[in-house]
């Protein structure tokens, strides 16, 4: 994405608000440029692979081909999720069939550096969830295997593409906030990370989240998004990591923790403290940038501007749409905001109408199409799985880790 | 609370679900069967934003916002409650009619204003076309709304979860409306319903339950109630009391179905025996007048009591 500098940026929210609005509407709700159709396959269908079928089938000129899963049970219920698609055990075998253009990878972590590398062999167009992999091994191994790749190889930190981050990053590298004192993020969630089954092999292969030798941990598996939003932002990287994390609900042997909080220091002493449980859901997930002039805050569908009481007024802000939160009033930074308010719709479009993966997935898709590159390269998703496994690292060790990310 | 039970709340579908397992009864260990009833949370919440008539990216939202007359691609589970649904509006005679979402828009139950609804033929409103498992709108002002359907639809979806898992006993409920019982509550009783004076102690059945006065407008004059009857060639939205009820329950296999006959029923209780005519199956059915009092319709299943 070409780089906004401040003062083109500045001069065009003087205008008002559609100076403001027109530059991230552009591609706010998904202009899809694809030329004909692009068949998908689908590998791992477990809860994240089914998201990302729901989302590919809204994107016009999409057509989930193919569904690949060693899980039976899985399989056949993916299957159920779209119509005409064939069915795999293998990736081998989904690769080898024609069916598939492009395939989008949501397999278990660990898996990655096996399915990524043979999809890359075969040419086809490639979305990789992320984190990358579980080790820093098999970040480097994708990383190399992708350069060789002859498709577009896309990878899955959305932030990056989602239409309320790349607006709130307009601000954010226009100095809206001015000095960034420090950052917070959180992810709560209550859940229990286990995927029950009555079959003990199988149940061994699902539940790979609870066994530390093929898991990131909540810093890794989770942590590892909303980090990369800090890089993206700041443009920089930690360069050490300390935490702690413990089993502080689920009594039930575990030895993955259900609670963490590290902190992830940057060059320059700035800090980002981050928390993540899966034991209380108060808060969901978020990241807060906290600046001289103003804190970003950002949820995913939503982002809000918070001002200080001293700092200068823009224009724009007398028309944008406000939340209040107990003491605090927030200004909605709404992707496509002007667009909305001549049609009255301001307050409907507060969030956006999808989740995630589908601005990820069209961003991918419309790369495709373009013979471009997409927001998020695999280069950049190895780095935010680096800083994931050092977090996760310093949470399982107790000591401080030095992030190094040499290499990339 | 009964300490063998797993307990998940959550909201969605305009209401407050509540699901509770039996970790006593059931082959998994207590955590996971903790984890079903987050897989259950994950599965209507999936649903919810499916479903959901007001969210921009549901399939019902695209559906609704694709061009009368071209197909909407759905996948195999999406038609199945197409499918479904329309074999319900057949069944009742068009008393159940997914369509019937365009009147609520017509009316003001929506901000959305889809104009004059003259001329508008809300029985043959879509076409599904099974082969290539499409749906089409037949005009350009009919609205899909499976608000009368959905929820016993995902409870029957959350049974084939429970099966999976071998879970025997298990009571998961949407807003006290949708009910869906398996087994037995923990000592060993049916899991036990009271609507009304009667109570419905139900083993494996889904339980439906309607209200017309649940939500309702008013224009000035009349009363207008949120079930509104698609047969209506005036399209008026009309208050529906269907003959006097002012609360139906409906107990059946399916837990779809019995959600959307009990509005059905609603709208006119000679739907009942239409469907029964028609071969609904097996059922149970009591109604509660204005007059407070509460008649058995038909009790086929025997799960009918005073008390429990």
């Amino acid at each position: 994405m070409a780089e906004l500098d401040r003062r083109s940026f500045l001069s065009q929210a003087a205008g008002g608000v559609a100076a403001i609005a027109l530059v991230p509407s552009l591609n706010a709700f998904g202009a899809v440029r694809l030329d004909g159709e692009l068949r998908v396959g689908v590998v791992g269908v477990g809860r994240q692979g089914r998201t990302l079928m729901g989302e590919l089938g809204k994107i016009p000129g999409v057509i989930v081909s193919a569904v690949c899963d060693v899980d039976e049970r899985r399989l056949s219920s993916g299957l159920r999720r779209v119509s005409g698609a064939e069915g795999y055990a293998t990736v081998a075998e989904m690769l080898k069939s024609g069916r598939v253009d492009a395939v989008a990878v949501a397999t278990p972590t660990h898996t990655h550096r096996e399915v990524a590398e043979a999809c890359f062999r075969s040419g086809k167009h490639v979305y990789l969830e992320c984190p990358l992999a579980h080790t820093r091994e098999d970040c480097f191994a994708i990383s190399a295997a992708a350069r060789d790749a002859g498709g577009v190889v896309a990878a899955g930190l959305q932030g990056r593409s989602n239409p309320v981050y790349q607006l709130a990053r307009g601000f954010f590298r226009t100095d809206s906030v001015r000095d960034l004192v420090s950052m917070r993020a959180q992810n709560n969630r209550k859940t229990n990370w286990i995927t029950p089954s009555n079959d003990p092999a199988r149940r061994e292969e699902l539940n790979w989240r609870l066994d530390p030798a093929r898991s990131n941990g909540l810093a890794g598996e989770w942590g590892t998004q909303q980090f990369d939003v800090f890089h993206w932002y700041t443009e920089r990287y930690p360069v050490r990591v300390s935490g702690v994390g413990s089993v502080r609900h689920y009594r039930d042997d575990r030895r993955v923790d259900d609670t963490i909080a590290c902190t992830l220091v940057f060059e320059d002493g700035a800090a980002l403290q981050y928390g993540a449980t899966i034991a209380n859901s108060y808060g969901g997930a978020h990241e807060v940038f906290f600046g001289s002039n103003a804190a970003i805050k950002l949820a995913w569908s939503h982002g809000w501007m918070f001002k200080e009481a001293d700092a200068p007024t823009q224009g724009w802000e007398v028309y944008a749409n406000r939340q209040q939160f107990h003491n605090d009033e927030g200004i909605t930074l709404i992707a496509g905001a002007t667009k909305l308010a001549e049609q009255g719709k301001l307050k409907e479009g507060i969030g956006l109408p999808f989740p995630s993966e589908y601005y990820a997935l069209l961003d991918w898709v419309n790369a495709i199409a373009d013979k471009a590159t997409p927001a998020c390269t695999i280069d950049e998703a190895a780095r935010a799985t680096l800083v994931g496994i050092a977090a996760n690292k310093a949470i399982t060790t107790g000591k401080t880790v030095d992030i190094d990310l040499s290499g990339f | 609370m009964h300490g063998g039970l797993a307990r998940r709340r959550f909201l969605a579908m305009g209401c407050r679900f509540e699901v509770l397992l039996d970790r006593e009864h059931a082959s998994l260990d207590p955590g996971a069967i903790d984890a079903v009833a987050i897989g259950i949370d994950e599965l209507v919440v999936d649903w919810h934003h499916r479903l959901s008539a007001f969210e921009r990216g549901s399939i019902t939202a695209c559906i609704n916002n694709t061009p009368a007359g071209e197909p909407v691609a759905i996948d195999p589970e999406m038609y199945t409650l197409c499918a479904l649904s329309e074999r319900m509006r057949v069944l009742t005679g068009g008393c159940f009619n997914i369509a019937a979402g365009t009147m609520m828009h017509a009316i003001g139950f929506r901000e959305e204003s889809i104009g004059d609804l003259r001329g508008i033929d809300l029985q043959n409103a879509i076409t599904l076309d099974e082969r290539r498992s499409t749906i089409t709108r037949n005009d350009e002002r009919v609205r899909i709304d499976f608000g009368g359907i959905a929820k016993g639809f995902v409870l029957d979806l959350v049974r084939e979860e429970l099966a999976e898992y071998g879970i025997g006993n298990a009571f998961v409920h949407g807003g006290t409306s949708s009910i869906l019982a398996v087994g037995t509550d923990p000592d060993g009783h049916d899991w036990c319903v009271r609507t009304g004076s009667v109570n419905l102690c139900a083993g494996e059945y889904g339980i439906g339950i309607s209200e017309p006065t649940g939500r309702e407008l008013n224009d000035g004059n009349n009363r207008i109630g949120h079930i509104v009857d698609p047969r209506d060639r005036e399209h008026s939205g009309r208050l529906i009391v269907g003959g006097g009820d002012e609360r139906v329950a409906v107990v059946h296999g399916s837990a779809a179905v019995a959600d959307a006959l009990s509005t059905a029923v609603c709208v006119d209780e000679n739907s009942l025996g239409c469907a029964i005519d028609r071969g609904i199956g097996e059922l149970s059915c009591v109604v509660r007048g204005v007059d407070g009092v509460d008649r058995v319709l038909i009790d086929r299943l025997g799960v009918v009591s005073s008390q429990c």
